[in-house]
């Protein structure tokens, strides 16, 4: 049997042993630590790697978009209205005076219509002005547009108005920018709804009464146009948002973007 | 060795100014500052009741479940969700068995050596447990993590006065004879510990209150 000074100095060595195992299971959590903490910098570059290609394949797709637009507008618009103003002044008979004068005059609106339509179409498509104006104004003039085209809006804002990071609000404008196009181009719609809101986090809700789609029909029969809306789904995920499209034949459309507004890009790379 | 012991309240009472300094700079600390508190306080009427002859045990059968509850409350933060509902379960079984040992067993007026070891332990294996789960976003390396100080600081502390609190009580029924000698002895090895888990929770809030100073 063990006297109490004996114990004691059992209970010392036990104690020691105890003290150097955790010592050794504490070493080994410092290892641990340094092993995953080396493993989340890895993830963090490869996701910060990923964000970048993304973003820069975004990059590209909008400004691939943005020249296929500045295209089509020369093309539909300006070219249109400048080819009428040629065809006025080339049917000018310098006997008639009066007839000289009105297709003068004629001519002079045209230019001035194209002046006017070249000048909507750079302040739409300068990212300088978005980036400047922010992303309301540049929706609001978007909205302007639209009734100057001969589309009943109604154009509502929410919350308080905050700004984005430049960028954000450069892709999320381009997503609504497009959206514009679509119900322009495809929806045969007389009336729109703009919604913006800045409770809690960034919703834009936009619709139209027009035809609408089915998604059956997007996914079989126009496979651009799904590209399209694919496109602007990979483009408010890439900000840390969401993109929500609602439509059937006959019943518009109706697009919801969601987008947190706390979470900066920076954090993201 | 009374010097020693007003060094280690002072050291405690700088502890709780540092805590005071940082506590806006890791909210996670609040459980850790509550106890540093607690302990000045019930150290203080330690030594009031010894000066008075008055038997003080009793304070640290109040203190130790109160400890363990704190400790969990921090300790929590760095465990994986599963865990941290079995660590809030074991405060709601450790609280009550805590006290039933030191009313049936031990009785308020002796020395809480058993619940000591037993809330020891569990200390020591959810603070391995933590060790092992900290947070790697935040920190270049696990030594700027001020969780890491406080938990090793514990782990250290407990696993360093379990042997020396679970035989206390038994050695003392053994040979009442050799009490002094055990009692300074077994007053030696708790002091040293506490030092050196004060002095570790400072360092830990030093660096802390440096590196958001540098960042």
């Amino acid at each position: 049997m063990l006297d109490g000074k004996e114990e004691i100095r059992l209970a010392i060595f036990l104690g020691s042993i105890l003290l150097v195992i955790l010592s050794s299971i504490i070493l080994f959590a410092i290892l641990y630590f340094k092993i995953r903490h080396s493993k989340h910098i890895k993830e963090k570059k490869l996701l910060s790697q990923q964000f970048n290609e993304t973003l820069l394949q975004t990059q590209l797709e909008i400004q691939e978009q943005t020249l296929k637009t500045i295209s089509q507008e020369i093309h539909d618009n300006i070219g249109q209205i400048l080819s009428l103003t040629k065809l006025t002044l080339s049917r000018m008979d310098a006997n008639k005076q009066e007839d000289l004068l009105t297709k003068i005059e004629d001519s002079k609106i045209l230019v001035s219509k194209a002046i006017q339509d070249l000048r909507d179409l750079s302040r739409s498509l300068n990212t300088d002005n978005i980036v400047e104006l922010g992303l309301v104004k540049a929706i609001e003039y978007e909205n302007d547009m639209l009734k100057k085209a001969g589309f009943n809006t109604n154009f509502i804002i929410m919350g308080v108005v905050t700004r984005l990071e430049s960028q954000k609000e450069l892709i999320i404008f381009r997503i609504v920018q497009e959206m514009f196009n679509n119900i322009l181009k495809h929806a045969d719609a007389t009336h729109i709804n703009i919604l913006i809101n800045f409770e809690d986090q960034l919703i834009i809700m936009i619709d139209d009464n027009g035809k609408g789609f089915s998604h059956q029909h997007l996914e079989n029969d126009s496979k651009i146009k799904g590209i399209g809306l694919r496109n602007m789904r990979s483009r408010a995920s890439l900000i840390g948002g969401n993109f929500t499209i609602n439509s059937n034949v006959g019943e518009g459309t109706q697009i919801k973007i969601m987008v947190p507004l706390n979470e900066s890009i920076s954090n993201l790379t | 060795m009374q010097t020693l012991y007003w060094v280690y309240y002072l050291l405690l009472f700088i502890n709780y100014l540092l805590y005071l300094a940082v506590r806006k700079l890791d909210r996670q600390l609040l459980p850790i500052g509550i106890l540093l508190l607690f302990s000045l306080i019930v150290e203080l009427f330690v030594e009031w009741h010894i000066n008075r002859s008055i038997s003080y045990y009793f304070l640290y059968h109040v203190y130790g479940p109160i400890e363990y509850v704190m400790l969990c409350l921090y300790f929590k933060n760095f465990l994986p969700q599963r865990l941290k509902k079995v660590v809030s379960w074991s405060i709601l079984f450790v609280v009550p068995a805590s006290l039933l040992i030191s009313y049936k067993l031990i009785s308020f007026t002796g020395y809480q050596g058993l619940n000591t070891a037993i809330r020891g332990t569990l200390i020591i294996l959810i603070g391995i447990t933590c060790l092992f789960s900290l947070p790697v976003e935040n920190f270049k390396t696990i030594f700027e993590s001020p969780a890491f100080t406080i938990i090793t600081a514990y782990i250290i502390f407990f696993s360093g006065t379990l042997l020396s609190n679970g035989v206390y009580n038994g050695l003392l029924k053994q040979y009442p004879s050799e009490k002094p000698y055990y009692q300074k002895i077994h007053s030696f090895v708790n002091l040293s510990f506490n030092y050196l888990l004060y002095l570790l929770i400072a360092t830990s809030l030093i660096c802390l209150m440096a590196k958001k100073k540098y960042d």
